[in-house]
């Protein structure tokens, strides 16, 4: 019985004349290949076919479209599973089909080029053999523990078979994208070659059936019931230091599950689905879900124009300048970076060969990394660059100076962009004979670590103008978020009233660690103090005008003391803390449990109330893009879904009373506003 | 036919970063450095060249056709042709004459030309018994056979050899360039005394033209760990006879009289040009450096290699019915003290231009304040393959800067060759 591939609206399949069937996945209708309902239920048919007519001397799961393999399966369809039972029914269903796949009698080849992710290494673990094309858009793994849960279609079992206890854990836990010659490296893979290579690679695999490699005898002894309570322990206090098992379940539960039932037996399969079940229904998956969808959001932003940058020129190699130059020029443009100051040329062209090590490897990538970045302290590049970004020191007069020099020499179609962070775009754009060619671009310290950039939209822009701003931002992978001309822009004006409690806590005589210590347990990656040293002092003095409303006056003292003794924070290595190889000293301090939990509560009203206003004011206009921003631009913890997420899962009443307190007006007035009626 | 007229529309060149160990830079980032300065400051787009032409000696392992490297690292379009030329000392000259006719054969109307050199990244050889050995060792199948070849070793063998010594010799004279300087002291009777004092002359005039800013020419260069190079640092501020005299000769190490104080420095470094038919400049609109008129090659006794630019000179003045003091002013390279006091003795002798350069009396006085103004190779170094272009777009400068005409820049090559190229600024913008 031949297969017909006119049957499938997602799968083609090809015999060719060695008898090996070629099973193509090119899902309709769709950017990149997920594993939706539809498309395993056509496989399952598929899979049916070949079962009762096993004449193929072997089998090759494919992709046909341009850079990925498979994606993962549809977040869609998954997030709207919402019956526990539903979820596990899904999860049992799938993982059927991929051990039937597993015991197919021919050999069965994933030929793996382009993102190969969740599902889809799942798919490829349930074959034979996995062969993955070394271009450098190939990337394996199992990112499911970021969303909130952990491989429901078998691969958490099948990752500790294949890899062994050891290394699969770690593989399933982090869950990392791996490049091919790591997922070589780590045995995921059974061998790696160009793509020009990968299918004539399969034929061979096919023909000549390599010796699989098998989980060995220790794998086997430490999968023994006793011997997993102890090393799953291990893992368990490993995972502790980096995840708390109420903000992040799912890893846990990856090593609850095999101290339970190891990875050897049938029945692994069954409770890693029940396990998926119950995660998919938990707060923090729905929240992390729902970053995943804001992420989204951000990137469709970045769709709304064609605009492509070949050259970018940016004024000022400071810290910021110079971390986007290297950026960029390591995101493939070419970087003309303007100073006067040879020595902060210097810095970033370091900075920028680091992070081409870092992010490109490969000798010949960072060469040509380098060669994009051109030292320019005489502004040669203003006459074309498609785009020129300001990112001088913070003072009106310098920038409009400098917009001025560039309007005379740019070309007539260039963009202007300003890293402006606390100055009104339009105050600069005041000096522009065509304001409205000029936007904020507002990137964030650490440039390489932060994925959003504001793209603040001035009353003398247009759409257009933003659309080519937000789809540059895209082009070199980070996450646009467009936002209204007030100071702080969204970002900035909610991490003050972060910074404000901080130093309003400082001076009231509290200690630093608690107040730290609060901002931790609040999910935040620094507390304020810490992270007012990261940002520098003096910039947090230099913005507190603006920023720290309400307290910048016992602020600015600490802060000006401190500016006054030449501490700036971690790059003078001095500010609040001592910094030793740029690391902080931290001493031995036993905090207060009671003082840190009212702290954290202070930081965190803090931040909503900032958050209100922003939207009150129209700054954003969803609460979702509030909460994007404060995710991808401050690290506010993806878990908890966004500051005003997380809000509301908090008691209305106790809330808006806190919240009256705090801004010192009555519960009606608070509930009169319009971002109050957004929020629930 | 009217032959088509070359212009010269900018240039750039790297500082000469004296070798002290092995140094940052391969020659081809110094070339790309160099180079990309032209292509940013003339908004020249990927597609806008037709041909890149680079001067290179001693190009690493990895610059197979340094030209072509430098091509596409410049982020110059695929499709444009890219060709690396050798002639020793003057590589970086043929560079550019080769363009200047390629222009003229109407092949490409816009080419960018020059040369580079990183000499401190001259390799280090095993010796050949070293190799026979590592090869011995290859070929043996079996372990036994294995250890009985690794036995063979002998601590001789790990006596390496210098790349950089041997490209700078004459192996068919079995002279090294030194040598073939002490020749030329000795042949025209130059002192000790009169080599150091032009080695300090030149010292002083570079340092004078950094302290008045009069080398624009240099574009700043940056190594990966954020170290800026922004002047030729092989200048010496306080040469004085006095130091001088105490360096001990360096070729002829015992009696000799050339020392590594009155010779050019080993330095890496590079320098381009852009060159364009004057319809090209025309149409661009692009700045005109000057026009390059024509140049001459010669070549000489080997052991004299020195004497290169009195030859090449002759012929080229001769030919554009020049006479000495027609040219405003010259670039004759560095490569040694004695070798550029050697070609103005020559010129000015009635016996040896009679002899050997086939005129009828001496061509005349070629006068030190009119040759190499703002120093030489002696105290910015003489990166080989750089050096030709260097000259050029220097000289260039000097004629823009005194408002004068017209110019000759010159070199020695090693192996017995002399070139020169006739320069003019008057009548172009």
């Amino acid at each position: 019985m031949k297969i017909e591939t006119q049957e499938y609206k997602n799968w083609s399949l090809q015999e060719d004349e060695n008898n090996i069937l070629w099973l193509g996945l090119n899902v309709a209708n769709v950017e990149v290949n997920v594993l939706s309902f539809s498309v395993l239920q056509e496989l399952e048919d598929i899979i049916e076919k070949i079962k009762a007519d096993p004449r193929y001397c072997g089998i090759v799961f494919i992709s046909n479209k341009a850079s990925d393999f498979i994606a993962g399966a549809d977040i869609k369809e998954i997030t709207a599973i919402t019956d526990v039972n539903d979820a596990i029914f899904h999860m049992r269903k799938t993982q059927t089909l991929f051990s039937q796949i597993e015991a197919l009698p021919m050999p069965v080849v994933a030929a793996i080029d382009g993102f190969c992710l969740g599902g889809g290494t799942e798919l490829a673990l349930a074959c034979h053999y996995r062969l993955a094309s070394d271009e450098r858009y190939t990337k394996i793994g199992l990112p499911e523990v970021k969303i909130g849960i952990h491989p429901g279609f078998g691969g958490s079992v099948r990752a500790l078979r294949l890899l062994g206890v050891m290394q699969g854990m770690a593989f399933v836990l982090e869950g990392r994208n791996l490049d091919a010659r790591q997922a070589k490296q780590l045995g995921l893979v059974d061998d790696v070659m160009p793509l020009r290579e990968l299918r004539r690679a399969a034929i061979y695999t096919i023909q000549n059936k390599p010796k699989v490699k098998k989980s060995g005898l220790l794998h086997q002894i430490i999968d023994i019931h006793f011997v997993r309570n102890i090393v799953g322990a291990l893992f368990k206090k490993k995972l502790s230091a980096k995840v708390k098992i109420e903000h992040y379940p799912a890893p846990y539960a990856v090593i609850d599950n095999w101290i339970n039932v190891g990875s050897l037996e049938e029945r692994a399969f069954a409770t890693e689905a029940e396990s998926v079940g119950y995660l998919l229904s938990t707060p923090t998956c729905r929240n992390l879900l729902r970053v995943f969808s804001l992420e989204g959001k951000l990137k469709a932003m970045g769709k709304a124009s064609e605009f492509k940058v070949r050259h970018i020129h940016i004024v000022g190699a400071g810290v910021m300048g110079g971390d986007i130059a290297a950026w960029c020029a390591v995101h493939g443009l070419r970087v003309t970076l303007q100073d006067p100051s040879s020595k902060a040329l210097g810095s970033a062209a370091a900075r920028t060969y680091e992070l081409a090590k870092k992010r490109l490897k490969q000798k010949h990538l960072i060469q040509a990394a380098m060669d994009r970045l051109y030292p320019d302290p005489t502004g040669q590049g203003i006459a074309q660059a498609e785009i020129i970004l300001e990112a001088a020191v913070e003072n009106l007069a310098l920038k409009q100076d400098i917009f001025k020099q560039i309007e005379a020499k740019a070309r007539p179609d260039a963009l202007f962009a300003t890293n402006t962070s606390s100055l009104p775009l339009a105050d600069i754009a005041s000096v522009l004979t065509q304001p409205q060619r000029l936007v904020g671009l507002h990137f964030f310290n650490p440039v390489a670590y932060m994925p959003l950039v504001e793209v603040v939209k001035g009353k003398h822009n247009d759409k257009t103008i933003t659309a080519y701003a937000a789809s540059f931002v895209k082009q070199i992978k980070k996450l646009p978020l467009l936002v209204e001309d007030a100071p702080g822009f969204l970002v900035n004006q909610i991490i003050g009233g972060y910074f404000a409690e901080g130093f309003k806590a400082l001076c009231a005589g509290e200690t630093m660690q608690d107040i730290d210590a609060a901002g931790r347990r609040l999910g935040m990656p620094m507390g304020p103090l810490e992270l007012a040293d990261q940002v520098g002092l003096d910039v947090c003095l230099a913005v507190s005008e603006h920023l720290l409303a309400g307290v910048a006056d016992a602020a600015q003292t600490v802060l000006r003391d401190k500016v006054n003794q030449g501490k700036l924070g971690r790059k003078t290595q001095q500010g609040f803390y001592e910094y030793a190889k740029g690391k902080p000293i931290r001493v031995k301090f036993s905090s207060d449990q009671q003082k840190v939990i009212a702290l954290e509560r202070q930081l965190f009203l803090g931040m909503l109330n900032r958050a209100l206003l922003c939207l009150d004011e129209s700054i954003v206009n969803t609460v979702d893009l509030v909460d994007a921003g404060v995710i991808f631009g401050i690290g506010f913890p993806p878990f908890q879904g966004g500051i005003l997420q997380y809000a509301r899962t908090m008691n209305k009443q106790n809330l808006v009373q806190e919240l009256a307190e705090y801004r010192q007006m009555s519960i009606q007035e608070i509930e009169a506003t319009s971002a109050w009626k957004q929020l629930w | 036919m009217k032959k088509v007229r070359v212009l010269i529309v900018d240039g750039a060149r790297t500082p000469f970063i004296r070798a002290k160990g092995r140094g940052p830079f391969l020659a081809s980032d110094l070339a790309v450095s160099a180079a990309r300065t032209i292509l940013l400051r003339q908004k020249i787009l990927p597609t806008q060249i037709d041909e890149v032409i680079t001067g290179c000696v001693m190009p690493s392992a990895y610059e197979a056709n340094i030209s072509r490297v430098v091509g596409l690292r410049l982020g110059l379009d695929d499709s444009i042709p890219a060709w690396t030329v050798q002639r020793n000392c003057a590589s970086g000259m043929q560079a550019v004459v080769s363009a200047m006719d390629s222009i003229q054969r109407g092949e490409s109307q816009v080419v960018l030309a020059g040369g580079c050199e990183a000499m401190s990244q001259a390799p280090v050889l095993f010796n050949p018994a070293m190799v026979d050995w590592l090869l011995r060792l290859q070929q043996q199948k079996n372990v036994l056979g294995k250890l009985k070849a690794c036995l063979a070793i002998r601590p001789s063998f790990f006596k390496p050899i210098f790349g950089l010594l041997l490209g700078l010799s004459d192996h068919q004279a079995n002279l090294s360039m030194g040598q073939t300087a002490e020749i030329l002291a000795q042949d025209f009777n130059i002192s000790r005394q009169q080599m150091d004092e032009f080695a300090v002359m030149s010292h002083h005039r570079l340092a004078l033209a950094q302290k008045e800013h009069r080398l624009s020419e240099i574009t700043p260069i940056y190594d990966n760990q954020g170290h800026c190079y922004d002047y030729d640092d092989g200048v010496r501020l306080d040469s004085s006879l006095e130091k001088l005299a105490k360096l001990p000769p360096v070729f002829d190490t015992r009696y000799g009289q050339v020392t590594p104080g009155n010779s050019s420095q080993i330095t890496d470094g590079a320098a381009y040009l852009l060159l364009a038919s004057q319809e090209a400049v025309e149409r661009h609109q692009w700045p005109v450096l000057g026009e390059i008129v024509d140049y001459s090659w010669a070549a000489l006794d080997p052991s004299r290699m020195g004497l290169g630019p009195a030859h090449a000179i002759v012929p080229l003045l001769t030919r554009n019915h020049l006479s000495l003091n027609d040219i405003d002013y010259w670039e004759i390279n560095e490569a040694f003290a004695v070798q550029v006091l050697a070609c103005i003795e020559a010129l000015g002798s009635n016996d040896y231009c009679q002899n050997k350069l086939g005129l009828q009396k001496a061509l005349g006085i070629l006068s030190l304040d009119r040759v190499n103004v703002d120093g030489g190779a002696i105290a910015c170094g003489h990166p080989v393959g750089a050096s030709g272009a260097r000259i050029v777009l220097h000289l260039l400068q000097v004629l823009r800067e005194r408002n004068a005409k017209k110019g000759i820049a010159s070199l020695c090559i090693g192996g017995g060759q002399g070139g020169a190229v006739l320069l003019n600024t008057w009548g172009v913008k």
